[in-house]
């Protein structure tokens, strides 16, 4: 668990490769070869460390698809986006988890566990949830290691971290 | 009383499973990291594949040799059960049946674990598409036979490609301590399929 080290510093150590340009949009990032996730244009980050290879994982992906439905609508007040690492998967085992769960939330290779590593996830699924506090600083808002299984209950969840 | 006990703990399992049935990742023994690869290949790639049969999870025994002329084989050796890195490998090849199907070839994991520790072990899996072999007893006969059973009793992580014609293709005798990247087997399934 990552508890209250540095965030920020953390967020900024991690690397992932650019994504197709849809979640270009949704990230509002900007065009290049790689991008840091504390570029992503969101008051409210949720990432998900997950594995191909990883059953709860498998298990977990309708609701965590269903939890990511719910935070594009705007009844949450909050500009909340999400991306999903696949802890030790490379760009084809990704692709492969995103086919066979239909997840349409951006999902990034982490082959050697960098970014893993940085936010001290180590088991999958693992879910961080970070919050922007100004446009250079960030701030550990949950965190959970195992599945979310209920996506309004995990919603809820968070919006009562928010601060 | 304490038989009250036992009665009303299997009765609470039995309604609330999720509780009281051990998950995988709970059941994982942690190992140190292990010299990479611990034995020497008796065979090599255009070589006939050596025959077996083995008892799978089903009561079914299966041998190599029904495959041929059928299907392309791919042999998963792994080490153990209930261990990360082998936990961390079949659950993934469980949501490729698709791929396996496109290249014409089944699936069949052996480790030399014994029939009921695998059974609670693919269990915790879920449902598995492909067959589960027992190389427990004689223990580790067809690891022995490819030449992948390791000085502890335990196998390597290897992966064998054998084609309809019953010739191995594709040996990948993997560092134990790290699961095989799935687009590798993938390319050499691809191959065999497109260039015969």
């Amino acid at each position: 668990m990552l508890g209250k080290g540095n965030i920020t510093h953390a967020l900024k150590a991690i690397e992932l490769m650019q994504p197709l340009e849809t979640a270009v949009q949704y990230l509002g990032i900007e065009d290049g070869e790689s991008f840091s996730p504390s570029s992503i244009n969101a008051d409210v980050l949720v990432i998900q460390f997950f594995s191909m290879y990883c059953p709860a994982c498998q298990t977990d992906a309708a609701a965590v698809n269903e939890f990511y439905d719910l935070t594009t609508k705007p009844h949450t007040g909050q500009n909340i986006k999400m991306i999903g690492i696949g802890f030790a998967n490379s760009e084809f085992e990704v692709a492969i988890f995103k086919r066979k769960f239909n997840v349409l939330f951006p999902l990034f290779p982490d082959p050697y566990g960098d970014a893993a590593r940085a936010l001290h996830a180590y088991s999958t699924p693992h879910f961080v949830v970070i919050q922007r506090t100004d446009n250079d600083n960030f701030k550990l808002i949950y965190e959970q290691a195992g599945a979310l299984r209920n996506s309004e209950k995990f919603l809820k969840t968070i919006l009562t971290h928010i601060e | 009383m304490a038989l009250k006990l036992v009665w009303l703990t299997t009765i609470l399992c039995l309604i609330a499973t999720s509780v009281c049935a051990m998950t995988l990742a709970e059941g994982i023994f942690e190992v140190d990291d292990e010299k990479p690869v611990d034995s020497t290949l008796v065979v090599e790639v255009g070589e006939e594949a050596p025959n077996f049969t083995l008892p799978s999870l089903s009561g079914e025994k299966i041998s190599l040799r029904s495959f041929r002329e059928k299907k392309n084989v791919v042999l998963s050796f792994v080490p153990a059960a209930w261990t990360r890195v082998c936990s961390d490998q079949w659950p993934g090849y469980n949501i490729v049946e698709d791929i396996f199907d496109e290249y014409d070839a089944v699936l069949l994991g052996i480790t030399v674990d014994n029939i009921p520790t695998l059974y609670a072990w693919t269990k915790a899996m879920g449902e598995l598409w492909f067959p589960v072999l027992s190389d427990f007893y004689p223990h580790g006969e067809v690891a022995k036979q490819y030449g992948v059973l390791r000085s502890n009793g335990v196998t390597e992580r290897a992966l064998f490609i054998i084609d309809k014609e019953g010739i191995i293709r594709y040996i990948d005798v993997h560092d134990i301590n790290i699961r095989p990247p799935l687009e590798v087997l993938v390319e050499a399934l691809k191959d065999i399929e497109d260039n015969g």
